[in-house]
């Protein structure tokens, strides 16, 4: 990691989003377009975009599909990286919430077990709508 | 310094991380031999041309300004909007799980 390595709280992708504050958002759109500049790289992780989708849902109320659309859209950024899985396989768990409402964890999880080729163990039902095998005990 | 590494593709799977690291930091080639398969896999920076950098930072400048200010909320900004929000995921929770 260099100097000009950042790592992204999700308030900061929130106030350059939904520009609800003018002085964050300001500050938050001067840290995009560093970043759109290539002058700076931005790491998030997919908890980050957990904290975002979430808090917009919740507390903004904003619609899902927005959710989705304005992320994958963001992921877009060359210099802007996610740590923690591959950016395809991010936007694809993106897709699958933006049209099926599942939970984001839930869709990280699915990608994360396919990705790694593994079985998912889980009590939730939910994972029938992203079409996702589940077992109940090993 | 030894830019290039001819491995197997059972040694690149399991140090992949490592391997990716010494691309991206060190710019070494790492070519992989996979029993059965004449040609060579190689993992190696993309060197990008000072055009195409351009292009890149267009596109994105783009999504940056498409992107600003784009998700409209008829809530106005919440100081507290984390706590809020663990308040609202205890509550579905409970709901989803039958929990009093």
């Amino acid at each position: 990691m260099g100097s000009n390595d950042y790592f992204l709280d999700a308030n900061v992708i929130l106030r350059y989003l939904i520009k609800d504050n003018f002085p964050y958002y300001k500050k938050a759109t001067n840290i995009f377009k560093q970043i759109s500049d290539h002058k700076v790289k931005a790491f998030i992780t997919t908890l980050v975009l957990h904290e975002v989708s979430y808090v917009m849902k919740s507390v903004y109320s904003v619609e899902i599909k927005v959710i989705s659309r304005k992320l994958k859209r963001l992921l877009r950024l060359e210099n802007l990286n996610v740590l923690d899985l591959p950016k395809d396989y991010v936007i694809k768990a993106l897709v699958e919430f933006g049209k099926t409402k599942v939970d984001f964890p839930d869709c990280v999880y699915k990608q994360i077990v396919l990705e790694n080729d593994m079985k998912l163990l889980s009590f939730d039902e939910e994972f029938k709508k992203i079409k996702m095998e589940r077992f109940e005990e090993v | 310094m030894q830019r290039q590494i001819t491995i197997n593709a059972t040694q690149a799977r399991k140090n992949f991380f490592e391997l990716l690291q010494d691309v991206i930091e060190n710019d070494k080639e790492i070519m992989i031999k996979k029993k059965g398969f004449d040609e060579l896999a190689v993992l190696k920076r993309k060197k990008v041309s000072e055009a195409e950098k351009k292009k890149q930072i267009a596109r994105d400048r783009k999504i940056v300004r498409e992107l600003a200010g784009s998700v409209k909320s008829k809530i106005s900004y919440q100081p507290d909007e984390m706590k809020l929000a663990e308040k609202i995921f205890v509550e579905e929770y409970k709901e989803k799980y039958g929990i009093k």
